[in-house]
């Protein structure tokens, strides 16, 4: 018998601890490790290239742990669960392709920027378009960073809700503090080797409970969550018969690839992890570790999905759609009690911590080094470190005021944030890393274009305009993607190619001659490489079919 | 073919292989999914969460050992002809770290 609810408080099973003592104990001795390797690691910090990316001295194994834990981020816990189990299967593939981007931003450019010693993405820009790009680019990071982060903040205010039961903007700003207090003590050092561990935490968090629910849920495969449950399948079709159905059109998960494929390739938080890396060779054998890690720990988070639609199903409980959030927590407190959701609270906790920490890094990069060295402004190696500290805490404030007013799911602005990423700054990295004939004009234009049109057609910002989508789609602002990426990768080629024929702009490609050939590794022998028109105007004509599909009604 | 033209196409062809086998969980199921379960899951739920991410390593290691192996040796040899030009591979790091 289904019991509609509407709220959280009404419901017929825990939805809070009952028994703080365990919990709160687990979480602080957490922290407490947290600020105490930050504190160690802070004597390693001398400067702002210790500050920013570790010194380039992380190996394969902690960084993989580290990107896997910043790429996976609180929503691993509570964002994903709840998108799961409202638009089930076919966020599945939302997933699967932000998977993806690790690999692809190695291949693509990861190893190739590494070899320049670059910070952040927006460092390249200035090498490779100059100045003013790479302000453009600095500040599209600063905003889609900030976008990301308040995902983050939003979740773990809810985390300090469910835990001591306070008011949202008490949770939010005693978060905003822990974690800003905590990226400040040790920069990317200390963040590098908290992320490992809270990588760690966050799939024993998950992992461990799963087995203790599967189990009791009548799993015969209960002791490997992540592919143990196929035992449960026949009886959700019963329960749920659409929970395996892919749902929507081709065009939704195309448009879900260009969004969390290619978004998160131009994220300059997880690049920056493969700046960290203290060779090329180390950063490519990260993605081996990052996909062993990421694809075990998202086995297991599905396996929560699954159970948590299970559950339902099988009790006959409806959550409110603000609560799918909490799901996780909900399944950990039917089943396992307070001590065991203490410690799922505690991956929760470092899931968010570990991402939120690469998030400020990223705007600490790109104020406190990219604005500096483009304004070519005369600052001291410590006084840049304190400016990094600045924009952190600067960052931290702005990032808490924006939560106050949180949209509905915390997923929507990450979503949002994949976007821009992918229409706005995706495109100028990985084309400027594989030709000579793109420019800073082209760049600047595909940029302003690629945000702009997301800006318009998304419904979180302007309203009222869309692409022709409706529901879910529209509402998480992926169709304006289908329009934007394909737009901007136009206007980039188009503008660049023309640029090079008027003679009043002096662009030469050849002007890039050296610092292609330096950053894929090839010797200073004055030979062009990465000079042909050709890939570049396929790579234009394949995007008018993507636009011409995208304007289409959904 | 030039050691750069090489790099680039294997470039490419590996990332549109990594994104072939994420999204033929996805197309196997528009296009009509066989009726085929594994572990107990239909296949296309099985693939998105245990088969793609598999593949994908399995595709990165071939890309890893030998596409990229044989493409810096190329390289290696192209430095030595010239002569006289560093590693760019060690910049900022120590020679010899390489494990943690």
């Amino acid at each position: 018998m289904i019991s509609p609810l509407q709220q959280a408080g009404e419901y017929p099973f825990q939805e809070t601890f009952n028994e703080l003592l365990i919990p709160v104990g687990i979480i602080l001795v957490m922290f407490l490790v947290f600020y105490g390797i930050s504190y160690y690691m802070k004597s390693n910090i001398q400067g702002s290239d210790d500050y920013m990316v570790a010194g380039r001295t992380i190996g394969p194994f902690v960084n993989g742990s580290a990107v896997s834990a910043t790429w996976e981020s609180l929503a691993t816990f509570m964002g994903v669960v709840a998108l799961m189990v409202q638009v089930q299967i076919p966020f599945l593939a939302v997933w699967t392709n932000f998977l993806l981007s690790i690999p692809l931003i190695v291949i693509l450019y990861g190893q190739t920027l590494r070899r320049l010693g670059s910070y952040t993405p927006a460092t390249f820009c200035k090498d490779r378009y100059g100045n003013t790009m790479s302000v453009v680019m600095a500040l599209l990071i600063v905003f889609v960073m900030l976008m990301y982060a308040l995902g983050q903040f939003i979740g773990l205010a809810q985390v300090a809700e469910i835990l001591f039961g306070w008011d949202y903007t008490l949770s939010l700003f005693v978060i905003a503090t822990l974690v800003t207090g905590y990226v400040v003590i040790a920069g990317m050092w200390g963040v590098s080797y908290n992320s490992a561990l809270q990588f760690w935490i966050m799939l024993t968090a998950a992992f461990i409970p799963m087995m203790f629910v599967l189990n009791q849920l009548g799993s015969s495969g209960w002791f490997f969550p992540p592919l143990g449950y196929g035992d449960l399948v026949p009886e959700m079709q019963q329960t749920n018969p659409d929970f395996f159905d892919m749902t929507f059109d081709t065009r939704w998960y195309f448009a879900m690839f260009l969004a969390m494929a290619l978004g998160p390739i131009g994220m300059p938080h997880l690049a920056q992890r493969i700046f960290t890396s203290r060779s090329v060779e180390a950063g490519r054998k990260t993605v081996f570790w990052f996909v062993l890690v990421t694809g075990l720990m998202f086995a297991t988070i599905y396996s929560v999905a699954f159970a948590g639609v299970y559950w339902l199903g099988q009790e006959g409980f409806e959550v409110a759609e603000a609560d799918f959030d909490k799901m996780i927590f909900y399944l950990n407190f039917a089943f396992s009690g307070d001590s065991i959701t203490g410690y799922v609270v505690a991956g929760a906790i470092a899931g968010g911590l570990s991402t939120v920490s690469g998030h400020m890094l990223a705007i600490s990069a790109a104020v406190a080094n990219d604005v500096i060295e483009a304004f070519e402004l005369d600052v001291t190696e410590d006084r840049k470190t304190q400016f990094g500290y600045a924009a952190v805490i600067g960052a931290g404030l702005i990032v808490a005021l924006l939560a106050l007013n949180p949209p509905a799911f915390l997923v929507v602005s990450i979503l949002w944030a994949f976007s821009i990423s992918a229409a706005a700054i995706t495109p100028v990295i990985v084309l400027g890393v594989w030709s000579a004939r793109v420019n800073r004009y082209g760049a600047i234009a595909s940029s302003i274009v690629g945000f702009a049109t997301v800006i318009v057609l998304s419904p979180h910002a302007l309203g009222g305009i869309g692409a022709g989508a409706e529901g879910l789609t529209a509402d998480l602002g992926i169709d304006a993607i289908m329009i934007a990426f394909p737009l901007s990768l136009l206007t980039f080629i188009v503008v660049s190619l023309v640029a090079e024929r008027i003679d009043s702009l002096n662009v030469d490609p050849e002007s890039n001659r050296n610092l292609i050939n330096e950053m894929h590794g090839y010797p200073d022998d004055n030979v062009d490489r990465f000079t042909s028109a050709t890939p570049l105007i396929i790579l234009a004509v394949l995007m008018l079919p993507i636009l011409w599909w995208g304007i289409q009604p959904w | 073919m030039q050691t750069h033209t090489k790099e680039a196409l294997a470039s490419l062809v590996a990332a549109l292989a990594l994104i072939g086998v994420i999204h033929s969980g996805i197309w196997f199921t528009m296009f009509g999914t066989p009726d085929l379960t594994v572990l107990g899951f239909p296949f296309h739920y099985f693939w998105l969460v245990a088969g793609g991410p598999v593949a994908m390593f399995v595709l990165y290691w071939v890309y890893y050992q030998y596409i990229t192996t044989s493409i810096m040796e190329e390289k290696e040899q192209l430095k030595t002809s010239t002569s006289g030009v560093g590693a760019a591979d060690d910049i900022g790091a120590k020679a010899g770290e390489d494990d943690d």
